[in-house]
């Protein structure tokens, strides 16, 4: 039973650009990890690496703390979905999946898979005339056929409709449910943030942040809430909120905002809107901002 | 390894390029045959006037034997196109459309995949020839019957019918293995080019200066016949010579063989440094 994977500084190049610098990810079974950051981070080059597409020029790997030999042989424990994944054009969405679930030699039903990824009306439509958002899912139902510890999702909401997009979400949820390990790497930080347990923010080829999900809903964070009157929050009985830019905010963790939330509601006070911003969000949003200003 | 090869066979099998290949070279065969039918005798008297004035010929000139190895001719340049258009695309189509990562992210090997692709080549090359001698054997008896062979080919040739079915039989051979060279060539062409067309290009421009550089050989650079893969693969002819030099032909066997373990070694090595970025 692998438990846990970890990838050790990590570095590449291309030609004389510096690709990752000293890169380190760690995927736990039962466990969900977001890899998020700007375009350009790095989060595609990992998760090649990761793949065994790419070589790095260093880095090291091990599995429950035992060194492998080659970023390659994470394939025996990870099923992969790489971004924008592309099949045999010319063949249907089904023939796809169950020649590659036979390459694999894998048992697993393709028409199930199908079902699973919403895909099961189109399965015999050739995959040319498949949507960005069906191929996607065609990728996702190709990665979950192996029944391997652990998953390895690149962009895996790209081009999904919404609709698509939280099922995937309750899908991955029900995944990590299930004890498998999920490495993801997104840009929809407030929906993995729901579902994520630890993140890796990468920035120009850097860790820029590591942290838990978990610290960050303990931790108080400002939360603001809209109301479309304005509305009269008494001071000693919300201490510490502050009428601000139209709305009223404080620094709270997630229990207290929704401690605060039920309150307001119970004085028939409904803001329309609740935000609450995260270390996680900020913090990719001043790396994004930094990436923007240097262009 | 098994499963990565039939995976291969199964898309081969599966893909529109491969039928068009093969329709191609019913069409060429038929068009030669329509050709042979319609114009054939007064092509072939025309050629043989100079020996009707001092030899009695009996029987047809022009029959099976005769047309099958007009069709071999066709290994000069229409075969080897319709080869590496199918052969050509096997790895580069992969890389082109992203199909890669789809392979690569599967318990398979580097070198299992440059093996089995390959492979592949060399099988597609067995189903083409096969194709090629049941479209052109089968029919070219039916429609110009048999007879003896009578060829202008460095000289008269003239090869008695019983010893024909052998001859052709290893002719066959020989393009078997002239043409699995070529699309062994091709798929590690096409391992440094990533792009079908590019890779199709390459290996037919290979032909075509090879070709042109046999031609200069002899005058030019005296001995180097033997380092131009045409020469190898044009040696097929050497079976239709009143006495065949088996020596030439397996000295050619062995180029050839040795030039497609190189091929085999030098995609093994590159695709093993391959940095797969599509």
């Amino acid at each position: 039973m692998v438990n846990q994977i970890e990838a050790s500084h990590i570095n590449l190049h291309y030609g004389k650009q510096k690709i990752l610098n000293n890169v380190d990810v760690s995927i736990r079974a039962g466990t969900i990890t977001a890899i998020v950051g700007p375009n350009g981070a790095g989060k595609s080059s990992t998760f090649r690496i990761l793949a065994g597409l790419v070589h790095p020029d260093s880095g090291q790997v091990s599995c429950n703390g035992v060194n492998l030999n080659h970023f390659s042989e994470l394939r025996n424990y990870c099923s992969y979905l790489l971004e924008s994944p592309d099949f045999y054009a010319y063949l249907s969405g089904i023939r796809n999946l169950k020649l590659l679930l036979r390459l694999s030699g894998s048992s697993a039903d393709a028409t199930r898979l199908l079902r699973l990824v919403g895909l099961e009306k189109d399965a015999t439509k050739k995959v040319q005339h498949y949507s960005r958002g069906m191929k996607q899912r065609l990728g996702l139902a190709q990665a979950l056929a192996d029944d391997k510890p652990f998953l390895v999702l690149d962009e895996p909401f790209n081009g999904l409709d919404p609709e698509v997009k939280v099922q995937m979400l309750q899908l991955l949820f029900d995944l990590k449910q299930q004890g498998k390990g999920i490495l993801v790497s997104t840009h929809l930080l407030e929906d993995i943030e729901a579902i994520a347990d630890d993140f890796v923010l990468l920035n120009r080829g850097r860790v820029y942040l590591t942290g838990s999900m978990q610290h960050e809903r303990e931790n108080r964070q400002m939360v603001r809430f809209w109301f479309s009157d304005e509305a009269d929050l008494p001071e000693n009985e919300f201490p510490g909120l502050q009428f601000k830019g139209n709305c009223w905010q404080m620094q709270a963790s997630i229990n207290e905002s929704e401690q605060l939330l039920q309150k307001m509601v119970a004085k028939g006070l409904v803001p329309y809107r609740v935000e609450r911003s995260s270390l996680l969000y900020d913090k990719y949003m001043e790396i994004a901002h930094d990436s923007f200003n240097s262009i | 390894m098994i499963a990565l090869i039939q995976f291969e066979l199964k898309k081969l099998l599966l893909k529109p390029r491969t039928w068009l290949s093969l329709c191609l070279l019913v069409l060429l065969v038929a068009l030669i045959f329509w050709g042979m039918k319609a114009q054939g005798q007064e092509a072939v008297a025309y050629l043989l006037q100079a020996l009707q004035a001092n030899f009695v010929i009996e029987g047809s000139i022009l029959n099976a034997y005769l047309v099958v190895y007009l069709i071999l001719n066709t290994l000069w340049i229409h075969v080897p196109v319709l080869v590496v258009i199918v052969t050509g695309d096997l790895f580069s189509s992969e890389l082109e459309n992203g199909t890669i990562r789809l392979l690569m992210t599967r318990p398979v090997k580097r070198y299992q995949l440059v093996l089995a692709k390959q492979l592949t080549a060399v099988a597609f090359v067995v189903l083409f020839l096969m194709v090629w001698m049941l479209v052109t054997i089968a029919p070219g008896f039916r429609l110009f019957g048999g007879g003896d062979l009578v060829v202008l080919f460095n000289g008269l040739q003239i090869i008695e019918e019983q010893t024909l079915p052998l001859r052709f039989l290893g002719a066959f051979a020989f393009a078997l293995l002239g043409m699995s060279a070529l699309a062994v060539f091709s798929v590690t062409v096409s391992f440094f080019t990533r792009r079908s067309l590019v890779t199709i290009l390459i290996t037919l421009g290979v032909i075509v200066v090879s070709t042109l550089l046999q031609t200069l050989a002899p005058t030019i650079f005296p001995g180097w016949d033997n380092f131009l893969i045409t020469y190898h693969l044009a040696q097929w002819q050497l079976f239709f010579y009143s006495q065949p030099d088996y020596g030439e032909i397996l000295w050619s066997v062995g180029c050839l063989s040795g030039f497609i373990a190189l091929a085999v070694v030098v995609s093994v090595i590159r695709f093993q440094r391959l940095k797969i970025t599509e």
